[in-house]
């Protein structure tokens, strides 16, 4: 467990490891033929214990294959441990279906990708609003919300322009908003910046802390130490252990 | 919560709206054009078949249930026993009839062509099974009664063809309703001949019947040597089948000889070939039904599920952020049942050009008759037959986006 600032826990992990079956459809010829050799196994993470407090900006840090990429994983609820225990608002993802971990995300956590990944045919204010078409919320309030978020990352102007009409900060940001447009308790960022000019990268990373200083907590994955200098804390790992003490 | 269920389901409707118009404007126009496509293809092959049945059946419906017996080429099989458009005839059917009629052991006998012709009824066209008979008072044919025409068929005259033209036509209520026409009003059969003669027919009255077990059959009676005259069959004086009227079951051998080659079935046999004759129509319009059915299914599976494959970051992305499976089902139903429409209406335009293609191919070989029809139920099967392909490739779909690993996708 880790020292925590202030307010409620939002998100842990307790003695989390992640192994992933190499060859898996070998494995399964093989044993389709009568071979029952185990097969080979990679960890992907060892006995990860983590605290996120609301409000709190955690960075994780870490080489390609470090594991980074499949804790923001389990944070968000795409995955579930091999063991240990990955609570998300107060809930135990392995104990939740896979429909449960979706209606889990939207009502909780917000996902911000390296490629934005916004639906190119959708104006932003409408991807902005896209996670509130499955909440079932008015059009009327989706409009107004998407909006006011929109304004607060600096793209009020740019409401009714498709993701091809803006530049890769700006489609960042517009990701950020939808990613807050359920008023998430936790956002995951994985390399945010990973595909933006540095000033961009700096503008993306203040607006991260603008979000937790809202009282949202944020979980935010780079290579990039300027990134990551925004950080309250940063978890380090190495081949899938901490190593960050 | 029933209310946000709705504004869900709505808002997920237009999500779709955009969805496709995107990919139909621009990233996947050829594919999303060659879904439709398939869907049209499907459905106007149902059509099209299944305009053949319904005209085969139609044909077939052409039975007496008030005659005894009838005599019909042998080369007509029991299943398409009353009449084929381009099967065998009997010639000289007029003589033949006439001597049958004069024994005592025979109430009447008729000669029965039946052909389906455009009829023009003030500036409507619609095609009508025209059957030609010789008129008694008790003649019922398809239960259409051919009471209110002239007795006999005074424009054959003896084989002359030159007897007064009568121009009466009793026309079926279903005929009647296609054409809007009623009694007294005047009628002009679309061949050249009639063109040629400036011939037309008067309703003299309108009669139940028609009904057979493909819905109400457009029929028009008229005289057979008018009939002939219009479709160019008075050489060999020709007609399908002949009816006859008795209660002597003795006179069945006596028939049989009439003309060689042919078969004698009697009344009693009759239910049993109607019946035959609806369910070959069935089972063609069912078959056709099933072959456009996988037909279109199967283009539809592989063009959409293309797409999908191609959109596979899109699906991901929704995962990701909280959509649940019943949601990306429902956007992926809609825009199936949107292009499932496109191609219905599309379905439908080819269905009628195909009914058109094949009475025109036959019509230039051939005579002037058609082996396929339009009824107006169509439209409505047409549309079931681009929902059902929509709905049936729908579940493929879905299960095609909920198999993309979600994390894989984001990665790459």
């Amino acid at each position: 467990m880790n020292e925590s600032p202030d307010g409620s826990i939002v998100a842990s992990c307790d003695g989390v490891t992640r192994t992933y079956t190499r060859s898996q459809s070998r494995s399964y010829w093989r044993s389709l033929f009568g071979s029952h050799e185990t097969p080979p196994t990679v960890t992907a993470l060892n006995e990860i214990d983590l605290t996120i407090q609301a409000g709190e900006l955690v960075g994780i840090k870490g080489p390609s294959g470090s594991g980074k990429s499949t804790l923001l994983h389990l944070l968000a609820g795409l995955e579930t441990p091999s063991s240990g225990t990955v609570t998300i608002a107060g809930r135990s993802t392995d104990t939740l279906s896979r429909g449960e971990r979706t209606r889990l995300r939207l009502d909780s956590i917000g996902i911000v990708f390296q490629r934005f990944h916004l639906l190119s045919a959708l104006p932003a204010q409408s991807n902005v609003a896209v996670p509130l078409v499955e909440e079932g919320v008015k059009k009327s309030t989706r409009r107004k919300r998407a909006q006011r978020l929109l304004e607060r990352v600096g793209l009020g102007d740019r409401l009714d322009h498709t993701p091809g009409m803006l530049s890769g900060g700006e489609q960042q940001r517009v990701a950020i908003a939808r990613a807050l447009v359920t008023d998430p308790d936790l956002v995951i960022a994985d390399e945010p910046t990973g595909e933006l000019d540095t000033e961009t990268g700096q503008q993306i990373t203040a607006l991260f802390e603008e979000i937790c200083a809202d009282g949202t907590a944020v979980v935010l994955a780079s290579h990039d130490t300027a990134t990551l200098s925004v950080a309250d804390r940063i978890v380090e790992l190495r081949d899938g252990v901490r190593i960050d003490g | 919560m029933g209310e946000s269920r709705l504004r869900r389901v709505g808002a997920l409707l237009r999500l779709s709206g955009a969805l496709l118009s995107q990919r139909l404007r621009y990233t996947a126009t050829r594919r999303t054009l060659l879904a439709v496509l398939g869907i049209a293809l499907a459905v106007g092959l149902f059509i099209t078949v299944s305009g053949v049945s319904v005209a085969l059946a139609t044909q077939g419906s052409v039975v007496s249930s008030d005659v005894d017996y009838w005599i019909t080429p042998e080369s007509a099989s029991s299943s398409t026993l009353p009449v084929s458009v381009d099967g065998a005839q009997f010639g000289a059917v007029h003589n033949v009839s006439e001597r049958l009629t004069e024994r005592d052991d025979i109430a009447y006998a008729s000669p029965v062509a039946a052909n389906v012709l455009k009829v023009t009824h003030a500036n409507a066209s619609e095609y009508v099974v025209l059957i030609g008979v010789i008129a008694h008072p008790d003649l019922r044919v398809a239960g259409v009664s051919a009471t209110n025409l002239t007795p006999g068929d005074p424009y054959y005259a003896a084989g002359s063809y030159r007897g007064p033209w009568t121009g009466e036509i009793v026309l079926s209520t279903g005929a009647s309703r296609l054409l809007n026409a009623n009694v007294s009003d005047r009628l002009r059969p679309n061949t050249p001949q009639a063109a040629s003669q400036n011939r037309s027919f008067t309703v003299t009255s309108i009669s139940n019947g028609g009904e057979s077990g493909v819905g109400s059959v457009p029929i028009g009676i008229v005289h057979l040597g008018e009939l002939q005259s219009l479709t160019d069959a008075t050489e060999s004086d020709t007609a399908d089948q002949i009816l006859v009227a008795t209660n002597d079951m003795a006179v069945r051998g006596d028939l049989e000889q009439t003309y060689p080659n042919s078969n004698v079935v009697a009344r009693s046999d009759s239910g049993l070939s109607t019946l035959t004759e609806s369910k070959l129509a069935l089972a063609l319009a069912a078959g056709g039904f099933l072959v456009s059915l996988v037909i279109g299914v199967l283009f539809v599976a592989t063009t959409l599920g293309l797409e999908i494959q191609t959109d596979r970051r899109l699906w991901a992305t929704l995962t990701a952020i909280g959509f649940a499976t019943s949601s990306r089902a429902l956007i992926i139903l809609f825009q199936t049942l949107l292009l499932g429409v496109a191609g219905g209406i599309a379905g439908l335009l080819l269905g009628r050009g195909g009914v058109w293609a094949a009475n025109q191919a036959l019509q230039s070989i051939v005579a002037e008759t058609t082996v396929a029809v339009y009824p107006p139920q169509f439209t409505v099967y047409g549309f079931l037959v681009a929902i059902s392909i929509a709905l049936l490739t729908t579940p493929y779909l879905v299960w095609l986006t909920a198999r993309g690993e979600t994390l894989t996708v984001l990665r790459s």
